[in-house]
């Protein structure tokens, strides 16, 4: 959506629905594969829109689209990983680790197929950082600086971390199916 | 599988190195080393084919869209917490007691100094006084140096006004 970020008054409610629109189908997305609960999703997806709003002096005017679906994008993780360490007791990476369990939810199972259903069991194996930067790269099809702006990590880091996490995925997928098999 | 570069041992299992050559980003000799090693060994051949089949099925994967009504409901829980939301957080840093007592303050720093005594300009009858006595111990100290520069110094103050009239 180029440059609606530069054009909408931060105070107005409905000038920013219009960026919440934008960006609401991906970072809704991304909420729904880090928490695999629909409801769940949309309350955190929710959220942090409107702590997108409360900052809305932060970003207005010269903020880009991409520096700002980055920053909703980190801040909806931080949301899981916060929803999940209230939840459960646990501290951070291990919170999001533990929001998802191996078996894909019946959320995704009803919606992909086969294969579709075993990468993501896969995917939902590994740890962080390494499943966030292969949800935004090869789900969310994001650039690298994005992915590095919405995890923290510097941009030399990315692909580094990138090529692991997908090994490790490799590994985990090659696991499912011969323990199928 | 003899492999014509040490970066991949005979025995080496497929590893982030295989991503990387997938992505494009080895330089050209560890590059054609992996495509030397997926060309030639099966284990790194059915690795390179699942790394692709698991990048296709998850780009193809369909992105989930927000439930109907996501923006209004946005703005009904901003609608809903307006001491947060009324305003960008910058403009919340001063606290709302602040708000109240900062006028009051500067109404009290202001009835304050009207009534403070202004600082006169001109000097006491006591720092007439002391002047006076420092300047008769400067004389004094050069009339030690020297009669004639003493008598000099005198002749030389003589024609000034009185010491006493001195501020007045």
């Amino acid at each position: 959506v180029p440059s609606l970020t530069r054009t909408v008054p931060p105070a107005s409610p409905s000038a920013f629905a219009r960026v919440v629109r934008a960006h609401q189908d991906r970072i809704y997305s991304l909420a729904v594969h880090l928490c695999g609960d629909a409801d769940d999703a949309a309350d955190l997806a929710q959220e942090a829109f409107v702590r997108l709003y409360e900052r809305a002096a932060d970003f207005w005017p010269s903020a880009s689209d991409g520096l700002l679906r980055a920053w909703l994008m980190s801040t909806v993780r931080r949301l899981v990983i916060d929803r999940h360490r209230t939840r459960h007791a646990l501290r951070d990476e291990a919170a999001l680790d533990a929001a998802r369990d191996d078996a894909p939810s019946p959320y995704e199972a009803a919606e992909a197929g086969h294969e579709r259903a075993l990468a993501f069991a896969a995917l939902n194996t590994l740890r962080e950082p390494y499943r966030s930067l292969v949800l935004l790269r090869d789900v969310e099809d994001l650039p690298y600086a994005d992915i590095g702006a919405a995890l923290d990590l510097p941009l030399s880091s990315v692909k580094v971390y990138l090529h692991r996490a997908r090994a490790m995925l490799r590994a985990a997928y090659l696991r499912r199916t011969r323990e199928l098999a | 599988v003899n492999s014509p570069d040490l970066h991949l041992p005979d025995a080496a299992l497929p590893d982030e190195r295989l991503e990387a050559w997938l992505d494009g980003d080895l330089p050209p000799d560890e590059a054609d080393a992996v495509a030397t090693r997926v060309a030639s060994d099966a284990l790194w051949a059915e690795a390179a084919d699942t790394a692709r089949h698991l990048r296709r099925t998850l780009a193809a994967a369909p992105r989930h869209t927000a439930p109907p009504g996501f923006a209004d409901a946005v703005l009904a829980r901003l609608h809903h917490r307006p001491d947060r939301a009324a305003m960008p957080r910058r403009a919340r840093t001063m606290p709302r007691w602040l708000r109240f007592a900062a006028p009051v303050v500067l109404a009290f720093l202001v009835v304050l100094a009207t009534r403070l005594p202004h600082a006169s300009t001109a000097p006491s009858p006591e720092e007439v006084a002391e002047a006076r006595r420092q300047v008769e111990y400067a004389l004094g100290l050069l009339s030690n140096i020297g009669a004639k520069t003493g008598e000099r110094t005198a002749e030389a103050l003589a024609p000034l006004a009185p010491l006493d009239t001195l501020g007045r």
